[in-house]
């Protein structure tokens, strides 16, 4: 009696299975890295690299009242840098609160900076019109207790969003395990693939089964494509991690800001093959259903009674 | 025994699996937050960690996180955050003036029903206005303190009768400005600890009805009992003097004094004097001129009003209000445990007296006063330390902006 009918219903099963537990594990390890590209690149860079801005603006700002002589105030200041610099600040201050880096905390710390920065140029206008030394001498050691309040905060605040940064380009242990399980059950998939070819090829005498090959060549190449991908997302969230480590000073933060951009330029693209990955898996259940079922189905009246 | 069949084997790993992930979403669903609740207030340092350790049982209770900023600017901060509609859920102001102010246009919440207002005395928990003019209850007070204190080290001779602190001897010291440890810088604030003396003179100069009248906007800032608390003071720390009065300025409000010094500062200076076996009077035993039954103290007090009625803001109001909140010295609460309880002699004496002395209590009156007065009395008070001769001038400048309405709180107990 022939067992072919019920060998090949056996391996449409398996396949099927493990076409779906690969497509699903595949999905979920993709999504875990490229998930984050994204926020690294338009969010917590640009959140970071604000509060640098906001950093220099300030220390330029005090770098004007300092260097404006003995009277130390800003009624030298002919050029109106300090209020550029307070300007600057304040704007780097409301972009770094847009991108919303690590929640209420971020919002709330800004907010709270924005005041200082109100009471710090307060205290520096104040003792540029204040007549007497002792007093402007006053002032402007509490605008300057009030500027480094503000630099505190701020450095308070960098090292949470950076810790946000590090998470997102970080490969965590589930993403070690959902990648290895993704390539086992691809590789036990593709391997799954050429056996039925093969068992169909002695069977039926067919050279090539075309939907079984062209489903072989697509698990393949899905991930071997995909894992190529995350490597890259990988490296380049690890070169733009580098690039945020350290406060970066007034004439380097566009640069850096380029450089991210450009390692990340891709990240888009990326995470947006996700959706993609389960429409692979459905063509290839499709195929590996296409390439069988009509074979099961001359087997199927063929079951002894 | 039968080998499972691998069918079996399979459907029971399947399960192993999904049971893992769902203990692993669980885990991961009870260990996050299920709200958040913002909380704008001034302390810093080590009030800010008594206050985090204080919530830190809410936050493990409700799961709702308690997202704290505090600054000396918070003033500026509330009020820029009030106009663009970015208020915290709850904010903790020292004094009822600007809270009143938040009350009357209508930015801040009732808190009637939220604790039992009955459990504080009338003057932390007054009735005010809202913006529809009913009465209500707009803030609950977490934190008191006590003023009117001249602390000194513990070390000063004794009364041989009365075991006590030698007054003669202290008043001896008071009488040289070089003794006092004065200082002004507090931030946004800067000036504070300036005007805290001036309050006090006033208080214990001119008693309690005359220091209601000028805090409520009632009495002219160029009246001859105002300007003689001023010069009283003026006299004692030395205003004028050039190089000490640049170090008055400057030196940050809670920096050490030294032992051989006088300070004139609220009790939550205890700390740092009882590392000295330090001890205070009354400042009515060392202010010249003071009324010989002078027996009221000026207090002050952090009061949380709730701006977002969110469920976690209320949530946190009732767990502040609630007697068995360890929360930081002093809690105003009727209901908690008694001073008497404290094992710590001096935090008993302070208790006691917050306790047990509504009658003789006083808000310290700059923080019953509207914003901008305030302000311009923290001014005030930095150049009467430089120029005492400009008085004139500043007390002119104070009167311009008094507002002869009036917040219509009680100032003093009673």
């Amino acid at each position: 009696m022939s067992t072919t009918g019920r060998d090949l219903t056996r391996r449409l099963g398996l396949l099927l299975a493990l076409g779906a537990a690969a497509t699903l594990v595949l999905f979920v390890a993709y999504r875990g890295v490229h998930d984050d590209t994204v926020p690294l690149a338009s969010s917590s860079t640009p959140g970071i690299l604000a509060v640098d801005t906001a950093k220099n603006a300030l220390q330029q700002a005090h770098r004007v009242v300092d260097g404006s002589g003995p009277t130390g105030d800003t009624t030298g200041d002919t050029t109106g840098e300090f209020h550029t610099q307070i300007s600057v600040a304040h704007q780097s201050i409301a972009v770094a609160a847009s991108e919303n880096v690590t929640g209420p905390a971020d919002r709330h710390t800004l907010q709270t900076v924005t005041g200082l920065i109100t009471v710090y140029s307060a205290w520096v206008e104040r003792a540029g019109q204040e007549p007497k030394a002792v007093l402007r001498g006053a002032y402007l050691h509490y605008a300057e207790q009030g500027r480094n309040d503000i630099l505190d905060r701020l450095d308070d605040l960098r090292n949470e969003q950076l810790e946000v940064a590090r998470g997102q380009a970080s490969f965590p242990w589930p993403l070690w395990l959902g990648w290895g399980a993704a390539l086992v059950l691809g590789l036990a998939l593709c391997a799954a693939l050429v056996e039925a070819q093969w068992f169909s090829r002695r069977r039926f005498h067919h050279a090539v089964h075309p939907p079984l090959l062209a489903a072989t060549v697509l698990c393949a190449a899905g991930v071997a494509v995909l894992g190529w991908f995350t490597v890259r997302a990988h490296r380049a969230m690890g070169d733009s991690l580098a690039e945020l480590r350290e406060t970066r000073g007034a004439d380097e933060i566009p640069e850096a800001g380029a450089n991210v951009e450009r390692y990340l330029a891709d990240a888009g693209f990326w995470a947006s093959l996700s959706e993609w990955v389960l429409f692979g898996g459905v063509l290839l259940m499709t195929l590996t259903l296409v390439g069988l079922w009509p074979r099961i189905s001359e087997y199927r009246f063929r079951v002894p009674r | 025994m039968r080998r499972p069949r691998p069918r079996t084997l399979g459907i029971v790993c399947v399960c192993l699996v999904l049971l893992v992930a769902g203990v692993v979403a669980g885990v991961r669903w009870a260990r996050g937050w299920t709200g958040t609740v913002t909380v704008l207030a001034n302390w810093s340092g080590g009030e800010r960690e008594q206050f985090e350790r204080a919530v830190r049982r809410f936050e493990e209770e409700q799961r709702i996180d308690v997202v704290y900023q505090g600054s000396s600017a918070l003033s500026q901060v509330l009020a820029a955050d009030v106009a663009a509609g970015t208020q915290p859920d709850v904010a903790v102001l020292p004094g009822p003036g600007e809270l009143m102010a938040y009350a009357a246009e209508g930015r801040l919440q009732p808190l009637d029903g939220l604790f039992e207002a009955g459990d504080y005395d009338r003057v932390w928990v007054p009735k005010v206005a809202g913006e529809d003019g009913r009465q209500g209850t707009y803030w609950l007070p977490i934190k008191t303190g006590l003023k009117s204190m001249v602390w000194h080290a513990g070390d000063l001779p004794k009364d041989e009768m009365s075991e006590a602190t030698d007054i003669a001897d202290i008043t001896e010291i008071a009488g040289e400005p070089g003794r006092w440890c004065v200082a002004m810088e507090s931030g946004a604030t800067s000036g504070w600890p300036g005007t805290d003396w001036v309050e006090d003179i006033l208080l214990q100069q001119a008693g309690p009805q005359v220091y209601e009248r000028w805090a409520t906007g009632d009495l002219s800032w160029t009246d001859d009992r105002v300007r003689k608390a001023w010069e009283t003071w003026g006299d004692l720390v030395g205003a004028g003097d050039g190089e000490r009065v640049e170090r008055m300025l400057e030196d940050a409000y809670d920096q050490d004094c030294s032992r051989q010094r006088l300070e004139h500062q609220g009790s939550f200076r205890g700390t740092a004097w009882k590392l000295v076996d330090g001890d205070f009077v009354h400042s009515a035993e060392v202010i010249p001129g003071a009324r010989p039954d002078s027996d009221h103290w000026e207090v002050s007090g952090d009061l949380a009003a709730m701006l977002n009625a969110t469920e976690e803001a209320r949530k946190l109001i009732r767990f502040l209000a609630d007697p068995g909140t360890g929360l930081p010295d002093f809690t105003a609460n009727k209901k908690a445990a008694s001073p008497d309880s404290d094992e710590d002699p001096m935090k008993r004496k302070i208790g006691t007296i917050l306790h047990g002395s509504e009658q003789k209590l006083c808000w310290d009156a700059s923080d019953t006063m509207p914003p901008a007065l305030r302000n311009a009395f923290h001014q005030a008070v930095l150049h009467f330390l430089v120029s005492p001769d400009e008085l004139e001038d500043q007390l002119r400048g104070l009167e311009a902006l008094r507002d002869g309405r009036g917040p219509t709180l009680p100032v003093c107990g009673g």
